[in-house]
C-alpha cells in the first residue's frame, strides 16, 4: 500500500512516461480480476461468505468500476492527443523561427 | 507502480493529475448527458469535454497561454463553446436528431462549466502555481 501510494503521488505532479501509466492501467485491472476470482472462491467455500455477489451493492460496485475505466482511457487517449498535437505546433513554430 | 514498471521510453510524458481532471471532468459530462440522451450521444459528450478540459489543461501547464491569468468568464465561455460546438457536431455527424445533439451539447457546455468552477478548486487546477510540466 505505501509503495503504490508513494508512486501515485509521485506520478500526480511530476511527469511520467506513457508506457508506465498504460502497464500500471494494466495492472489495475489484473488486480480486479484476481480480486472478483478470489471472491467468487470465498463466496463458493466459506458459508459465511455465501451471497454476496447477489447483494444489491455489487452490481452498482460493478458498473462504477467499469465506467472509472473507460474514463480513464477516454481521458488517457485525449491526454496523448491533445500533446501530440502540441508536439507537432511546437515543431512547426520553431521551424518558422529558424527559417525566419 | 508507475516508478517501478519498466519504461517503454516513449517521447509522451504525462502526468497523473492530468489524466485524473480528464476523467472528473467525464465523469461529470456522463453524469449529465447519459441518462437523460443515452449511451451513444453521453460518450460523445463526455469525449468532447474530456478533449476540451485536458486541452486547456495542456496550454496551462506549458505556459503557451496561461488559463489562470485569464478572467475567469472568458475561460468559461471558450470552454464551455467549444465542447457545445464539438458534442453537437459529432453528434449529427453520428446521424442523431438535431434536436437531440443541440441539448446534449447544452448539456456538455454546462458539464464543462461546472468542472471548471467546481473541479478546479478541489484539484488545483490553472493555479498560478503549477509547475510548468518539462516539454522533451
Amino acid at each position: 500500500v505505501a509503495l503504490v501510494t508513494s508512486s501515485i503521488s509521485r506520478a500526480w505532479e511530476e511527469s511520467v512516461d506513457l508506457g508506465s501509466l498504460v502497464l500500471a492501467r494494466l495492472g489495475v485491472v489484473g488486480a480486479v480480476v484476481v480480486a472478483e476470482a478470489l471472491l467468487l472462491w470465498l463466496e463458493e467455500h466459506i458459508p459465511a461468505w455465501m451471497g454476496l455477489t447477489q447483494a444489491p451493492v455489487y452490481p452498482a460496485v460493478h458498473f462504477a468500476a467499469a465506467w472509472l475505466l473507460v474514463l480513464f482511457d477516454i481521458a488517457l487517449l485525449a491526454t496523448v492527443a491533445v500533446k501530440g498535437v502540441h508536439d507537432v505546433l511546437d515543431v512547426v513554430l520553431r521551424t518558422r523561427r529558424s527559417q525566419a | 507502480v508507475t516508478e517501478a514498471l519498466p519504461t517503454s521510453r516513449t517521447r509522451v510524458r504525462l502526468t497523473l493529475k492530468q489524466v485524473w481532471w480528464g476523467v472528473v471532468s467525464g465523469a461529470v459530462a456522463v453524469v449529465f448527458i447519459a441518462p437523460l440522451l443515452g449511451l451513444e450521444l453521453g460518450l460523445v459528450g463526455v469525449c468532447s469535454v474530456v478533449l476540451v478540459t485536458v486541452a486547456a489543461f495542456e496550454v496551462d501547464h506549458r505556459g503557451r497561454l496561461r488559463v489562470s491569468s485569464w478572467g475567469l468568464l472568458q475561460v468559461l465561455a471558450v470552454i464551455a463553446g467549444t465542447a457545445a460546438l464539438l458534442t453537437f457536431g459529432t453528434g449529427a455527424l453520428l446521424g442523431q436528431p438535431l434536436a437531440a445533439s443541440a441539448f446534449a451539447a447544452a448539456l456538455a457546455a454546462l458539464a464543462a462549466v461546472v468542472s471548471v468552477v467546481v473541479l478546479r478548486r478541489l484539484t488545483a487546477v490553472f493555479s498560478p502555481r503549477h509547475r510548468v510540466i518539462e516539454v522533451i
